[in-house]
């Protein structure tokens, strides 16, 4: 018995084995087009039956990209295999691609932060010589001069080389209930009690002022209603995640402090950064409770669901605030800048599109990106919810209609970037830890940004002062 | 007899035969990443230092990483977290095997509902506690207020809230499946042992504490063991729920090296850390299987 049942067990393991071997097709397997050589057609069907692997985050403009996929097979015969995946999950993909060198990608999408680790290890290769070989660039509509110099500096440029496109560009900016700001009585209120008129806030004291004045509890009015919950002046993030660096790097920026100074000096402990955080972890108490669990999901949800009248948040979360299906502020909203202290600050939070050293099609990889930052490409992820990189996009009257649009218009012309070197994953991850110690009390702001200053110092030892970001 | 024996040797070739390719395909992909972490742990390979992987440093990694006190305060974190889920699963496991025990009617019915929690992924138990904690639209926020309990309604925001979150979490998936490995092991005390205890004019504390336990001690220890190797290795419901904050309050250790891989991308540091975790894994895997098989033998 015990010998048959050793039998069965072995011949249906086998079969399993097998099965998984089976499965695992490499992806020359998988697609045979991949492997084929490239037809001797010239022009835009140049590369026709060759098939593109690219990863990107899982997100609106992504998805947008996704619907025209199509389009650019029919024009160029090439086949695109997009994966998509959450944030952590693509870098992380990516992460085991480079390191294993599988050549499992032809495009990669990356936030622009990474761009000086990917060139300095090599992952990536530098594209001047594809747009600088005329019979590489097929594609018609392509204009590069249209592309937004500032996008594609901050996501493709690396000490003077070209390296990768811009993909997908978002900006940090201020959403805030327009009802509430136009509404009389709140502004008759507001001037009662802090003597000056309601306005948008475009500096850090009247941003403070409205936030106290709109944190009210439930039962008490607002705008001639009975809450039925509490509600709150701002919305913002607390996690320990890259949201809260992103939105926090903003107050520092504009009160005059960051990362770096102008030579390149660790600046995350100066005053001015200190007196940032001050007041980042002052304002929270105008936000909703649970601030250490809130990343920019969250923003975007407490903001659709009515509970917040500011907050300071990536653009490309706006389309969501004016999805009738989901969000009560829908046609309610205003869009400004980031208000001002010191200096102008909107951060650029952009990804670019980069092709890995070991890609076995860099050249079809090439004509997609030139696809990518066509017109009438752009403009169908801007209709979708994303942003364009083109600046004709931004004259187009089809897009200019949408609210978020002259505000993050003037935003990008403004925009900030934050470091771009090879240790910045390593640096946000310091960063993380820090302000969520900051803002659940845990050390005092000057505490934490020493803390954080004293780890960047460790982690960049005679690099310092860092001469390019 | 001779033809049956050259028979039972032909199928012993043909079934080592069978199992030889799972045998070879698992322990290369078993034993080959192992290897290859075991071999970076020795080199100062970070994604973000170019060369780097070539860099021999012996045991640089091992020596800093008990230097490193978030490396010490994640371990601290994750002995914590281990010990109070652990313990409350066994308490809460055998009450629930106690309990389902003793009903007669329905039992079938309750012990299957009994395993919902440990059938969810643990990413969606996690996606469920922070929509049930959600201070602004959390049913655990509505019940507080309803009830007026004297609870906190926002616990994510405290270190010694969000690490009892964590615990709870845990507890509420796994004190279950607790509770099925102890029925299994009270279902199999022969009732003699009580009928002689009742005669003797035992109380039930005494019937629990003299015949119960002791003959349940080796189905709790395994169900100690293999919870505690669990718990060590928990991830994805502290990550999803507060990411390891606030600060580094629930940082367990899986969390920690992750970071250190995928977000610091020192592949060399994590992999070392990688290395002690296996070691402590093994040696809780050998004590496991000497409870196992040492039970068999005797």
């Amino acid at each position: 018995m015990k010998k048959r049942t050793l039998f069965i067990t072995a011949a249906l393991l086998t079969v399993c084995m097998a099965g998984t071997c089976g499965c695992g097709a490499s992806r020359s397997e998988a697609d045979p087009a991949a492997s084929s050589e490239p037809a001797a057609d010239s022009g835009a069907k140049r590369f026709a039956g060759t098939t593109i692997y690219m990863i990107a985050e899982q997100q609106t403009p992504t998805e947008a990209l996704k619907k025209q996929l199509d389009n650019f097979t029919e024009e160029t015969g090439i086949i695109v295999d997009l994966e998509m995946a959450p944030y952590d999950n693509v870098i992380q993909k990516e992460t085991l691609a480079f390191e294993s060198k599988s050549g499992a990608y032809d495009i990669i999408a990356a936030p622009y932060q990474f761009l000086g680790n990917l060139v300095e290890n090599n992952y990536i290769q530098p594209l001047d010589k594809f747009m600088e070989d005329d019979s590489l660039n097929i594609i018609e509509a392509y204009d590069e001069s249209d592309i937004i110099k500032g996008l594609w500096d901050a996501s493709g440029e690396w000490q003077g080389t070209i390296y990768g496109v811009p993909s997908n560009s978002c900006i940090g900016m201020m959403a805030y209930r327009k009802d509430l700001f136009e509404n009389e009585e709140e502004k008759a209120a507001f001037k009662e009690a802090y003597g000056y008129d309601l306005t948008v806030p475009t500096d850090w004291d009247t941003y403070y002022d409205v936030a106290e004045f709109f944190t009210r509890e439930k039962g008490e009015m607002l705008a001639g209603e009975e809450l039925k919950n509490n509600f709150y002046g701002v919305s913002m993030s607390g996690k320990r995640h890259d949201a809260t660096t992103c939105e926090w790097l903003n107050y520092a920026w504009s009160f005059g402090g960051g990362v770096f100074d102008e030579e390149g000096n660790i600046a995350i402990n100066s005053p001015e950064s200190v007196a940032a955080l001050e007041y980042f972890c002052n304002l929270t108490k105008f936000a909703p409770e649970g601030i250490a669990s809130k990343t920019w999901d969250e923003q975007t949800t407490e903001m659709q669901q009515g509970i917040a009248a500011m907050t300071i948040l990536f653009n490309d979360c706006y389309a969501a605030l004016e999805a009738e299906d989901s969000s009560v502020i829908a046609g309610k909203t205003g869009y400004g800048l980031v208000p001002k202290k010191e200096a102008d600050a909107a951060h650029y939070g952009g990804w670019g599109f980069y092709i890995p050293t070991d890609s076995g099609n860099p050249e079809a990889a090439w004509v997609f990106m030139q696809w990518f930052n066509t017109p009438e490409v752009q403009k169908n992820i801007s209709l979708d919810g994303g942003f364009p990189n083109l600046s004709s996009c931004y004259e187009d009257p089809d897009l200019s209609g949408i609210p978020y649009w002259e505000a993050s218009k003037k935003a990008y012309e403004i925009s900030t970037t934050r470091p771009r070197i090879a240790q910045w994953p390593k640096m946000d991850e310091i960063l993380m830890l820090e302000l969520s110690n900051a803002i659940t009390g845990e050390e005092t702001p000057q505490q934490a940004l020493d803390n954080a200053a004293q780890k960047f110092t460790e982690e960049l030892g005679d690099q310092l002062p860092i001469d390019y970001q | 007899m001779f033809k049956r024996k050259r028979k039972l040797q032909n199928y012993t070739h043909l079934a080592v035969a069978f199992h030889l390719p799972a045998f070879l395909t698992l322990t290369v992909i078993t034993l080959g990443p192992l290897l290859y972490t075991l071999k970076i742990s020795f080199y100062d390979y970070k994604i973000s230092s170019s060369g780097s992987e070539d860099v021999f440093v012996g045991l640089k990694n091992y020596i800093n990483m008990f230097h490193d006190m978030e490396f010490v305060n994640s371990m601290a974190k994750t002995f914590l977290f281990m010990l109070c889920a652990v313990v409350l699963e066994v308490i809460l496991g055998v009450v629930l095997a106690m309990a389902l025990n003793s009903i007669t009617r329905f039992r079938k019915l309750f012990t299957s509902l009994t395993l919902i929690p440990m059938m969810v992924a643990p990413l969606i138990i996690g996606l469920m506690f922070s929509f049930f904690l959600n201070p602004q639209f959390g049913l655990y926020v509505w019940l507080v207020d309803t009830l007026h309990l004297p609870l906190p309604t926002v616990l994510t925001d405290s270190p010694v809230l969000a690490m009892i979150v964590v615990i709870l979490m845990d507890v509420w998936e796994w004190s279950p499946y607790l509770g099925l490995v102890f029925l299994a092991g009270l279902q199999s005390i022969s009732g003699e042992y009580y009928e002689a205890a009742k005669v003797d004019g035992a109380s039930s504390a005494q019937i629990f504490q003299y015949v119960t336990l002791p003959l349940m001690k080796p189905v709790l220890v395994v169900g100690i063991l293999l919870r505690a190797m669990e718990t060590f290795k928990e991830f994805d419901k502290p990550f999803i729920l507060t990411g390891g904050g606030p600060g580094n309050a629930t940082e367990v250790i899986d969390i920690f090296t992750y970071r250190q891989a995928f977000v610091s991308f020192n592949f060399s540091y994590a992999a070392a850390i990688c290395v002690v975790l296996f070691i402590i894994l093994q040696l809780c895997g050998m004590m496991y299987q000497k409870f196992v098989m040492g039970g068999e033998e005797e």
